[in-house]
């Protein structure tokens, strides 16, 4: 115990600050936009969440002791093993809005798809960290494309449209920091580009209307439209300073669908104004650049793409939650950083950032 | 180096959420501060009920009745039995079910605010519908004011009705305060004083979640009932009028020449304006909208050649002029000769000797033909526009008509013609294209009853006293009422039918040729009996003669008078 605190006391700063402020805020938010359904339902939302984060920090400080060299190692294994319970989802999952996303385990439910996406960066930082120069043949590209298919496919067969679209960047950031040549990288952009009129196929009608939706909120207004234009009234309708805590009446009078999940941004929009909203985006900032910064000052490969690979999962689900909110992105089922409520993505996230910490305080400085 | 370069991509990305915020907090904050506040607030109205419109002895013309009407609140009912529901209300308002279903439709609002199914049903069927409640899920019976006029078709024209705002008219209306669904003044004094007997519709200010569903309270703001109108009608005497009209085309206007108050305007054919309320009797609505009589028109308002009572205004301009005088007299000879044309006079034997006095109670044409063209069409003219002729009497009833007063420069931009002294004939007659109206007449009866004062009908009690402006010079109207005198008393007068006992009647006969038919019959003219005074007139359109139907009626207008 004694040696975690003082272990506790090694880990990056400036992380657990942004961090402490993100839960505070977090917190505060989710206990106004869970008040009408605490009312009803009798459940603590703001209790759950509290402990869900005690809890994954205390993962995530476990996780930061041990180097990370040791979890390479264990990489392909841990990574397997999620292949596996991706599979499992898709046999015996149950069903959430429409798409399969839970497994239980020993009676808890969680949802791999949160967890793989932290495994597959781990196995591709080791596959890369193995043999740098796998990035500068056509060959050698092969093996780390198979591991974020594999994953991808299995996802996006859920469906869970959004999940499966970040480890798209993921693996691009990745990558591209890990040194691939410049005309593969546009190669694969380019192809990428090409190919979306294909993935269209492959969507389910709700993804499409949804996809529709988000090119022109109005054609639905009552139907899938509702929750986007809902969502910006509520932002919009903040304007500077907010209409204050516990009083938006969006979120109160139960205008804004899963506002205590996906829409919790909106919730902070309107309740805080342009300043909360400022705030927020300003703190996920300097917890992308610390992690940018603990990547730059990594010389080991594994460690840098692992503190990369995270450090953009994290910017990438801020990025698509909050330019949902603002009608800006289509709406697909992606929970805000450490603000959200929800066990598993918080969790999820709290493992990163246990493997971000760890890179941070066990990479080998030459 | 590349990590620099990630970092800039994230650091724009996350600029453009910031802009995004900023565009949408910032820069349109009020647009959707706006759109929320909508998507939380409704607004249920409650309507204020109607003044009350009196007549000069406090007998109220209108009432507000208690109405029952079935309401339906979506809130409250089976959605799944929509049609079930409809169906067995039907069976109790004896309507189909599918009727009741489409009305259901149209007329939705909000979840929670009543959904009118059928108005003014009887009180029998809502006792029945009140007992089979809890068979009815969501219905109720809501009771309302509705407006009852009690005298129906006696004073229709002057009261008028209301009806529905159309969707065109709210533009206009908005303005002044009006709301879209409103109910408003169709016609008569329902219209022109509509802003005070509407009074001001109160409401309910409700806090919505997004079911609908009431939250709070927000502020309640209790109607304000419309104010009481007190006219100056006598409705017993409009009532005898009605009853004297018989449905024959004419209009008929009693006022008190010392203050312009009318005791009687009315118009025949008349209607029942609680016919035009009642939706449910389209088939009678459709009777009285198609009626080649044209009931709903007010025929006191519109205009119409005077013929000779407009004889009272070419002898006021000669006399003026000095070119007559009491002694002046004309020979007719039953014809009279201008240009090329020779006239005749209305008694082919002719008159003899004539002086002004014999001339008005004889209806000379010959005398006032060579009167007139002596005076000339610009005198007669402006004469009669002092009389109030030529323009609106500003009696406060909507759809009023000015009417012609022809010269020789109307004539010219209206006919593109030259101005004959043929046409100074006419008019000195009141015939050609003088067209006046019988409200116009009753101003014109009005100066020579006060003896040259302008007297402005009105319909509204007022405490202020109207200052009466001398518009003519009272000793050439007393020669004019002399002539008037003798057409009631005189035994060549051609109003004699007016005469009743006790009373000194003053009056002028009409009779105008007026297209194909008969010609219109006027009796225009005042009574006297102690101190009191009345003035009136009589209009038929196409009655014959102003000294016979017409005169009969003045005779029972100045009996009822002199009786009360």
């Amino acid at each position: 115990m004694l040696s975690l605190l003082s272990d506790f006391r090694k880990l990056d700063r400036v992380i657990l600050g942004v961090l402490l402020l993100l839960f505070l805020f977090g917190l505060v938010a989710l206990f106004s936009a869970s008040y009408q359904r605490q009312v009803s339902t009798g459940k603590n939302f703001v209790l759950n969440q509290g402990l869900w984060i005690i809890l994954g920090m205390i993962l995530a400080v476990l996780i930061a002791r041990t180097s990370y060299h040791s979890f390479l190692s264990v990489s392909y294994v841990i990574f397997g093993m999620h292949i596996f319970f991706l599979i499992l989802v898709l046999i015996m999952g149950k069903t959430a809005l429409g798409a399969q996303r839970w497994i239980s385990i020993g009676g808890i439910g969680f949802q791999p798809s949160e967890f793989v996406k932290v495994f597959t960066v781990l196995a591709l930082a080791r596959m890369i960290g193995d043999n740098p120069s796998c990035l500068k043949t056509k060959r050698g590209l092969i093996g780390p494309f198979l591991i974020v298919l594999l994953p991808m496919v299995l996802i996006f067969k859920q469906p869970d449209l959004g999940t499966a679209i970040v480890l798209l960047p993921v693996f691009l950031a990745m990558i591209w920091v890990g040194g691939i040549r410049l005309k593969y990288f546009m190669a694969i952009i380019l192809s990428g580009i090409l190919s979306l009129p294909l993935f269209w196929i492959f969507l389910k009608e709700y993804q499409r209307d949804r996809l529709m939706v988000f090119i022109n909120p109005n054609a639905d207004p009552l139907g899938a439209g509702y929750t986007i234009n809902q969502s910006k009234i509520a932002i919009g309708s903040g304007m500077f300073f907010g209409k204050g805590w516990l009083s938006g009446t969006q979120n109160q009078l139960n205008f804004l669908p899963e506002r205590h999940t996906d829409f919790i941004f909106s919730v902070v929009g309107e309740e805080w104004g342009f300043i909360g909203t400022t705030l927020m985006l300003g703190l996920f900032l300097l917890l992308v650049f610390r992690g940018l910064k603990i990547a730059e000052l990594t010389k080991d490969v594994s460690g840098k793409l692992i503190a990369i690979g995270i450090t953009t999962m994290l910017a990438i689900h801020v990025i698509i939650n909050i330019g949902m909110t603002l009608g800006l992105m289509p709406v697909v089922g992606m929970p805000l950083p450490f603000i959200s409520y929800g066990r598993s993505a918080l969790t999820a996230n709290l493992i990163a950032i246990g493997f971000l910490l760890n890179v941070q305080m066990n990479r080998t400085v030459f | 180096m590349r990590i620099q370069i990630l970092r800039n991509v994230i650091a724009l990305i996350f600029l453009t959420l910031l802009a995004n915020l900023f565009w949408m907090q910032i820069v349109n904050g009020h647009r959707y501060e706006k759109r929320s506040e909508n998507n939380r607030i409704r607004l249920v109205p409650e309507a204020a009920s109607r003044g009350i419109i009196y007549d000069r002895s406090k007998i109220p013309l209108v009432e507000n009745k208690l109405a029952f009407d079935v309401v339906a609140i979506p809130l409250e009912m089976d959605k799944n039995n929509k049609d079930i529901l409809f169906s067995r209300l039907g069976e109790f308002l004896e309507i189909d079910g599918q009727v009741i279903a489409d009305t259901f439709i149209s007329n939705f609002d909000f979840s929670f605010s009543p959904v009118m199914l059928a108005s003014n049903v009887p009180r029998r069927t809502a006792f029945l519908i009140e007992q089979e409640m809890s068979e009815l899920p969501g219905i109720f019976i809501k009771t309302s004011a509705r407006r009852k006029y009690i005298y129906s078709e006696v004073a229709a024209h002057i009261i008028g009705y209301i009806g529905k705002m159309r969707e065109g008219e709210y533009p206009e209306l908005k303005k002044y305060g009006y709301r879209i669904k409103d109910v408003i003044g169709r016609s008569g004094l329902e219209k022109s004083f509509d802003q005070i007997l509407r009074g001001n519709p109160g409401g309910m200010q409700l806090e919505v979640n997004s079911k609908g569903s009431i939250i709070n309270i927000l502020s309640y703001r209790p109607p304000v009932q419309g104010d009481d109108l007190h006219t100056t009608i006598d409705i017993k005497l409009q009532q005898l009028i009605h009853e004297e009209f018989n449905g024959a085309k004419g209009a008929a206007c009693v006022m008190d020449p010392r203050n312009g108050e009318i005791l009687a305007l009315y118009s025949s054919p008349s209607y029942d304006p609680n016919i035009l309320i009642d939706k449910s009797k389209f088939k009678a609505i459709g009777m009285i909208l198609k009626d080649p009589n044209a009931p709903l028109f007010n025929r006191a308002l519109n205009v119409y050649a005077p013929g000779s009572i407009f004889k009272v205004v070419t002898a006021y301009a000669a006399l003026k002029d000095g070119l007559i005088n009491s002694k002046s007299s004309f020979e007719c000879k039953g014809e009279f000769r201008l240009g090329n044309s020779t006239r005749n006079c209305w008694l082919k034997s002719g008159h003899g000797w004539v002086s002004l006095r014999k001339a008005i109670a004889t209806s000379c044409n010959v005398f006032f033909w060579q009167v007139g063209l002596k005076v000339g069409e610009k005198r007669i003219s402006s004469t009669a526009r002092e009389f109030g002729l030529g323009k609106i009497s500003g009696i406060k009833l909507p759809g009023e008509r000015s009417g012609v007063v022809p010269n020789l420069k109307w004539k010219r931009a209206q006919i593109h013609e030259k101005w004959y002294p043929g046409d100074t004939a006419n008019f000195a007659i009141g015939q050609g294209y003088l067209l006046i109206s019988p409200v116009q007449a009753l101003k014109l009866a009005g100066v020579i009853a006060s003896g040259g004062l302008e007297v402005t009908p009105c319909i509204i009690k007022s405490n202020l006293r109207q200052t009466q402006k001398r518009i003519a010079d009272s000793k050439y109207i007393e020669l004019i009422q002399d002539g008037m005198f003798d057409v009631v008393h005189s035994g060549s007068g051609t109003g004699r039918k007016a005469f009743v006992s006790g009373v000194k009647t003053f009056a002028k006969t009409g009779t105008a040729q007026a297209g194909k038919g008969k010609a219109h019959a006027w009796f225009m003219g005042y009574s006297l009996k102690n101190k009191r005074k009345i003035c009136f007139v009589v209009f038929l359109e196409h009655g014959g003669h102003g000294g016979e139907r017409p005169a009969e009626i003045a005779h029972s207008i100045i009996s009822y008078y002199t009786q009360n």
